[in-house]
């Protein structure tokens, strides 16, 4: 375990800036508890500080996990989101985009958002932009990646994909082994 | 004219009486070297003799002075276009060596060993007596006396291995001995190298200085020990160099390998001694501040590359807002702008009043 170094820093900033803007700095400084960012084998977790005090008393062999995982660095040092940090994000979300009742399995099952399954959607996403998917009653179901701005979105035919999927809390389920 | 010679007469008179003579008595002869234009005196001087006379020094060196220049004055002179110039002779006082007698051949391991013990190397024939062949032969080389590399027979030696071959043993026990004659030499030759350059020329101030307090003795002879101690000092120096270059070595060649050392059988005395640039660790707890105020540091260089911050002017939101506007106007619905209804029911408040 250890902190991350500028370089990672910067990275995974730049990933989590896609979804929460600026609101990277309520995580950094909280007001409740100071939290901080480890790294642990090549993921980042989010935790408080005393949990991080805590764990120093463990073997490194024998830590496995500690705080909320929010992701990992790929081998080619690429910051990779993982939906263990979907709290997070949806807490903090810049974009939401809310589905109908009749397109959450379909997410939840790993496919992207159709622009019928749309129920309503943040004013003025910038394509490619970060989205936080919530269902109607703002329960947080994953996050993907906005395939056309708001605007554009109007004009698009019902079957066309409104957002990419990129992570969803079906994967609890479906790759429950590889989670941490 | 009379009165003239008077006149020198009385000259000269004065003249004897305020300078002193210039022939000197000694009781005791001085010995002069010329060539050094040095004169010392052995006359031994009481302290009761300078105390009751305050001028005897002064006198007694000004004595000296003029034997040394008489005897100066007394050497062939030539005059030049500017001085008179005496020739002066050799230096006969024997002056100290400046430098260290210079140090023979290092010696051997064998060599400082017998010395130590007084082994004296005793004269050996060169031909020696060949019983088998009823003849003197050469101790060594070539048709040697007794020659056991020509036997065509060997004895067993008792309790030894009867399947054993006597004649590779033998061999073997040659090629031991002559490879372990070759490392020794190497040894030597290794000790004698660093003895030759760490012996340093000269005497140095300092160290001899320190010599004189820890020995006393003749100047000679702290001198020598002075040289012997920096010497010594200077080929440890050198030995520790050697051994740090050896260690370097050593470390670039354990992980000269395909795996750079990773997957090589380590020797059992190998310790790996490879030090490399240490990993710059980061510290795991005690610089949270710290942490925080470089995250956000970092924080704020990345929304500024993104942009992130200059929101306060959204473009898209603002032509968005824009086009909106137009759409309403053309429909003939002015659209009122944000808290201008606020503003106008403020003025209607304070029309009211």
């Amino acid at each position: 375990m250890r902190p991350l170094t500028d370089e990672e820093t910067r990275v995974f900033f730049e990933k989590l800036m896609n979804y929460i803007g600026d609101n990277i700095s309520f995580l950094v400084e909280r007001p409740d508890e100071p939290h901080c960012f480890r790294l642990v084998k090549d993921r980042v977790y989010y935790m408080s500080e005393k949990v991080m005090l805590w764990s120093t008393n463990m073997a490194r062999d024998n830590l496995l996990a500690l705080g909320t995982c929010f992701g990992k660095f790929t081998k080619t040092g690429k910051f990779r989101l993982h939906v263990t940090a979907l709290d997070y994000l949806a807490q903090y979300a810049k974009f939401k985009v809310w589905i109908k009742p009749n397109g959450e399995m379909s997410f939840l099952y790993g496919n992207h958002i159709a622009k019928a399954h749309v129920g309503r959607l943040t004013d003025d996403i910038p394509m490619y932009a970060g989205v936080v998917v919530f269902n109607m009653a703002d329960v947080p179901l994953g996050f993907g990646v906005a395939a056309q701005t708001t605007e554009a979105a109007r004009k698009l035919d019902p079957t066309a994909i409104m957002a990419f999927h990129q992570a969803d809390v079906g994967e609890y389920l479906r790759s429950e082994d590889t989670l941490a | 004219m009379s009165v003239s010679t008077l006149d020198v007469a009385a000259e000269l008179e004065s003249l004897q009486s305020r300078f002193k003579p210039i022939s000197v008595e000694k009781d005791v002869p001085v010995h002069m070297d010329l060539g050094l234009l040095t004169l010392s005196d052995p006359a031994a001087i009481s302290a009761e003799t300078v105390a009751a006379e305050p001028d005897f020094l002064k006198n007694l060196a000004r004595d000296n002075a003029q034997l040394l220049m008489n005897a100066i004055l007394s050497l062939p002179t030539e005059r030049n276009d500017f001085a008179l110039v005496a020739s002066l002779p050799a230096i006969t006082t024997r002056l100290p060596r400046e430098k260290t007698l210079p140090s023979g051949p290092a010696l051997t391991r064998w060599e400082k060993f017998a010395k130590e013990k007084g082994i004296q190397k005793r004269k050996k024939s060169k031909m020696v007596f060949d019983e088998a062949k009823e003849e003197y032969l050469p101790r060594f080389g070539y048709k040697r006396a007794n020659d056991d590399t020509k036997d065509w027979l060997i004895e067993v030696p008792k309790n030894a291995d009867p399947y054993q071959d006597q004649f590779a043993a033998r061999e073997a026990a040659k090629k031991e001995r002559v490879s372990k004659n070759k490392k020794n030499q190497k040894r030597n030759q290794a000790s004698a190298a660093i003895t030759a350059q760490g012996a340093p020329v000269g005497i140095m101030p300092q160290a001899a200085g320190k010599a004189t307090a820890r020995v006393k003795g003749a100047l000679s002879s702290t001198a020598k020990v002075a040289v012997d101690a920096q010497a010594l000092a200077q080929a440890r120096k050198q030995r520790a160099q050697l051994k740090d270059r050896l260690r370097e070595t050593l470390s670039t060649t354990q992980i000269s390998t395909a795996s750079m050392g990773r997957f090589d059988k380590a020797l059992k005395r190998d310790k790996p001694v490879v030090d490399r640039v240490a990993k710059k660790k980061s510290q795991v707890t005690g610089r949270e501040a710290e942490e925080r105020l470089q995250a956000l540091k970092i924080l704020k260089q990345v929304a500024r590359k993104r942009g992130v911050n200059a929101e306060l002017v959204n473009a898209r939101k603002a032509a968005h807002l824009d086009s909106v506007a137009q759409a309403e106007e053309r429909r003939g619905q002015p659209r009122m702008a944000p808290g201008a209804k606020r503003k106008l029911a403020a003025a209607k408040a304070r029309a009211r009043k």
